[in-house]
């Protein structure tokens, strides 16, 4: 029982016996600095209207382009280099996904934990309105939202969070009101304690597990979300290059369904891999 | 007396990330025809995983090592699952403690136990019946051939763990492993159960292995008792010696520690500390942190020592002289 | 002598949750059944000073559910909770820090992701009975007081054993100041060595602190142990309340008689099996109690009365109420002796 080393060492241990988690982090991880760093990384900014010739446009990949740059996987129909719009576009994805998913997820915890703590007329209010909204598509909220916000980053933002703030509200209200009854909670407000420091320094971080493998769901689902209506053409203005809009440009389908899969999908399995683990070492009894 | 079950040197480990843990090692003991043996000890003293060990019911990491169960003359170490499973419920069988999880909920009781009837025999419907409504009456239940049809949660506790013993005893074992199978339950109900157990194990010749960490509730049953401490016996011999007579430290230790052996409201003989970890076991004797006879010797691990029917494994043992009372 | 803390006349139900189908089927006419169960049913005592009250029962008797009213966490339907004459609840919110509660499962009761040292100082800090900085200080301070390692502050409860869990949750309620602990089964999930240092540890610190108990236990050897007085309590009702010795040696009511008959006890002189006696029958449902006494199915004394009415809790001897038309003639007599 003399286990003394810190819960986050204790999760590394065991995320790190899983290799293929291993893999899928580092993969993560280097999309992050590509991101990060993508106007050290590409020859072009392609917002920089300057830096665009039309010479340039429709150009097949491995094009030598104006700029004396090889353009590997062509360019568009602003002459625009490919390469350096996707990884433009993926620093407005990234930034997009993870910005709506962390409001989404702190609005929705908010709710749902707070659901749980008051019940009654509150809790069934609160509720049934995130039930509601379960009950409609995702993409069906976004895209009305996004008809009535119009186009633009925050409006974007509003929409998905707007659309996806009942997943984590119902994921916290379900793992709140099992804790609720448990042991811990009724001796706090024994003591006692206020509703408040309750719900935020008991209950809070023991609904964190299911949250964080919600939450890796849907940045992802963020990530595919705002590719899908950018594709419908409600998402971002054509000044911004996001991933999809370049799909949709080049028309390229079939690397579309593969670069989709690579970015939202497979990221979030190995990530909801790598927590569950978590979740389920946090579990064990000792 | 025939043995129906011999055990010796049984060594079970489990092969963790952080180490070896030794959950049973080194137990022997044998058990003779309508025998109840008592096996006493606290949370992590390996008793369970005993009884798992004797139906090959361990899982890994966890496995047997070494040693050899004998069940009527056959070794079961090493026996191939298919044949281990043709003796499961039918020569050996489990008691659990919490009957809710042994019973399926979706399935009625008669369900159930024409399921386990025809794991091992063929039989028809009418003798099924017959069977079912025979071990019912056995483990006490009122209106067997009414409850029959009913699902487990429409019994109680109590009645569901008789439940629970009567499809264990569809098979007639010739050894039946209880494992704490009235800890979950309420003393008046408790009291019901031990006097149907030991009325059965009297009638049919059963022989059983009750484990518990309650002395006095296996002092209620049992004839022998064997007191395990951190994967090994400690001490083992006829109930009533054992209890008067204590020779191990350990076992003095919990009898004493008892609130009936105090009177009201003083404090209690306790004893200190708290049961090792089975990953850091001290060298030696694994009780001689904690007891106050201990010494230089006890580092070395002590040998078994033996006087009529009682063993014990002490360098420093309780002398006759020392008795309880 | 003024009452330190008084539950008088408490009942407290729960009743069943009634659908919105079912709500709107009833609207209709429709009849939709809705029992309620009362857990504890009109239950008094008291409890003087320094007193410790043990509460026995088997499962499902409401034993745990009136520790929870009398520590504030649940609230009563019918009757009141009083300490020093003020209730101990207001408006669905507990009034008062000088009742705490230590709970059964060590494990289940501390948080898994506070660290213990945090768990005891937050309701000391939360309450103002100590500032943030010497809370440190205080915290291990309590530490020594139930003999843990002061420097363990700083762990998860997942890295202390059973034992120790439980010395935490103590040093927890404790650590509040409180003149009234009630105590919810707080050995029964630990082994019989460390329930015998938790049960030593409770002795010296009611001593050392003067506390006021409540102490709930299926266990009777572990309730005769450390309570002064002790009650009985069967299907929501206490049925015996005395003196623990008394009670225990000349039992009135036959359910007290019976359980103390069940419970096998270690003797020791004798060369045969340890001996018990069991009770006929099972805990009827509290859904549909019996008309009359809640025992007399089982009772062996059973008389006509029994089953029409329920007897109610009287005096029946020096300090000592039972609940029961015919009370065992053998107590009689033994109480005369007495």
């Amino acid at each position: 029982m003399a286990n003394t080393h810190s819960p986050l060492f204790r999760f590394w241990r065991e995320f790190s016996e899983n290799r293929l988690a291993v893999v899928a982090l580092l993969i993560v991880l280097a999309l992050m600095v590509l991101a990060l760093f993508a106007p050290y990384i590409v020859p072009q900014n392609p917002y920089d209207l300057e830096t665009l010739s039309l010479m340039d446009a429709r150009r097949a990949p491995g094009f030598i382009g104006s700029g004396g740059y090889v353009h590997f996987l062509g360019t568009d129909p602003q002459g625009r280099d490919l390469l350096s719009a996707i990884f433009y576009g993926l620093r407005i994805s990234i930034m997009i996904g993870i910005a709506a998913g962390c409001i989404a997820l702190v609005l929705g915890t908010s709710v749902g934990i707070f659901a749980a703590y008051v019940g009654g007329k509150i809790e069934n209010f609160l509720m049934r309105i995130v039930d509601l909204q379960l009950s409609f598509p995702a993409i069906l909220l976004a895209l009305v939202l996004v008809a009535l916000l119009g186009q633009g980053k925050f409006q974007l933002i509003a929409a998905l969070v707007a659309a996806q703030y009942a997943y984590f509200a119902r994921t916290a209200y379900g793992a709140a009101k099992g804790e609720r009854k448990k042991d811990y909670v009724e001796a706090a407000l024994a003591t006692p304690l206020s509703g408040f420091q309750v719900a935020f320094k008991h209950l809070l971080p023991n609904c964190m597990p299911p949250l964080i493998v919600v939450a890796t769901v849907q940045i992802a689902s963020a990530i595919s979300l705002e590719a899908t209506l950018s594709f419908l053409g409600l998402g971002l203005p054509v000044t911004e290059p996001a991933w999809h809009a370049h799909f949709k440009r080049i028309s390229l389908h079939d690397e579309r369904s593969l670069l989709d899969f690579g970015l939202s999908g497979r990221c979030s399995y190995y990530f909801d891999r790598g927590d569950q683990h978590c979740w389920r070492s946090n579990q064990r009894p000792v | 007396m025939t043995k129906v079950l011999e055990v010796n040197e049984l060594k079970t480990h489990f092969f963790t990330r952080d180490g070896v843990v030794k959950a049973v090692d080194g137990v022997s003991f044998s058990l003779e025809k309508g025998e109840i043996l008592g096996l006493v000890g606290e949370s992590g003293s390996g008793k369970t995983v005993t009884g798992f060990s004797l139906l090959g019911l361990v899982d890994a990491p966890g496995q047997i090592v070494g040693g050899t169960i004998q069940l009527n003359g056959e070794n079961l170490v090493g026996l191939p699952e298919k044949k281990l499973r043709a003796k499961r419920g039918k020569n050996i069988a489990m008691i659990f403690q919490d009957p809710i999880a042994t019973l399926n909920p979706l399935l009625t009781i008669r369900t159930q136990m024409s399921l386990a009837l025809e794991a091992h025999a063929r039989m028809n419907k009418r003798e099924i019946e017959s069977r079912c409504i025979d071990v019912l009456t056995k483990v006490g239940i009122p209106d067997p051939a009414a409850r029959l049809d009913s699902y487990p949660h429409e019994f109680s506790g109590g009645m569901r763990q008789r439940v629970a013993i009567a499809i264990t005893l569809l098979h007639s074992p010739g050894v039946i492993v209880a494992d704490e199978p009235t800890t979950a339950l309420d003393v008046s109900i408790q009291a019901q159960i031990l006097s149907e157990m030991r009325s059965l194990a009297r009638e049919t010749g059963t022989a059983m292995i009750w484990i518990s960490h309650d002395l006095a509730t296996v002092s209620s049953l049992a004839t022998r008792l064997l007191v395990m401490y951190a994967g090994k016996v400690v001490e083992e011999g006829p109930t009533a010696q054992v209890l008067k007579n204590p020779r191990h430290p350990y076992t003095r230790g919990l009898i004493d520690s008892l609130p009936a052996m105090a009177k009201p409201g003083e404090p209690l003989t306790q004893i200190s500390g708290t049961t090792p970890s089975l990953l850091s076991l001290p060298p030696g004797c694994p009780f001689a942190p904690r007891c106050d006879r201990a010494s230089e010797v006890c580092v070395q691990d002590p040998t078994p020592e033996t006087n009529a029917d009682r063993m014990w494994r002490c360098h420093h043992p309780m002398q006759e002289e020392e008795a309880v009372r | 002598m003024s009452l330190f803390f008084q539950v008088d006349q408490v009942t407290r139900e729960f009743h069943p949750k009634i659908s919105l189908g079912d709500k709107i089927a009833s609207k209709l006419g429709a009849r939709v059944e809705t029992r309620s169960v009362k857990a504890v049913n009109n239950v008094s005592f008291q409890l003087e000073e320094g007193q410790t009250l043990g509460l026995v029962g088997e499962s499902g008797c409401g034993k745990s559910t009136l520790g929870k009213l009398a520590a504030g966490i649940l609230e009563t339907s019918e009757g009141t909770v009083l300490l020093d004459q003020k209730p101990v609840m207001k408006d669905g919110k507990k009034t008062t820090t000088r009742i705490q509660t230590v709970f059964q499962d060590p494990f289940a009761s501390l948080d898994p992701r506070m660290k213990v040292g945090e768990a005891v100082a937050e309701g000391p800090i939360a309450n103002n009975l100590v500032s943030k900085a010497d809370a440190i200080a205080y915290v291990k301070d309590w530490f020594a007081r139930v003999g843990l390692d002061p420097d363990f502050t700083d762990r998860y409860p997942h890295q202390f054993s059973g034992g120790q869990r439980q010395r935490i949750a103590i040093a927890r309620a404790l650590a509040m100041q409180p003149d009234l602990l009630i105590c919810d089964e707080p050995v029964a999930s630990l082994d019989v060595s460390i329930q015998a240092q938790i049960i030593n540890l409770f002795l010296q610190l009611r001593k050392d602190l003067n506390l006021t108990c409540l102490f709930i236990s299926h266990d009777l050897s572990v309730v005769r142990h450390v309570s002064d007085r002790v009650a009985v309590m069967y299907l929501g009702k206490i049925v015996e309340e005395g003196e623990t010795s008394a009670v225990f040696e000349n039992p009135a009511h036959p359910y007290t008689k019976a359980l103390l008959a069940s419970v096998p006890k270690l003797v020791l002189d004798k060369d045969e099996l340890v001996q018990f006696e069991a009770i006929e029958g099972e805990i009827p449902s509290p859904l549909s109690p019996p008309p009359g006494c809640y025992f007399a199915p089982r009772c062996p004394y059973v008389g006509e009365k029994c089953n029409q009415t329920n007897p109610p809790l009287e005096t029946v001897g020096f300090e000592r109420k039972a609940a029961c038309f015919y009370i065992p003639a053998d107590f009689e007599k033994a109480n005369k002796q007495a």
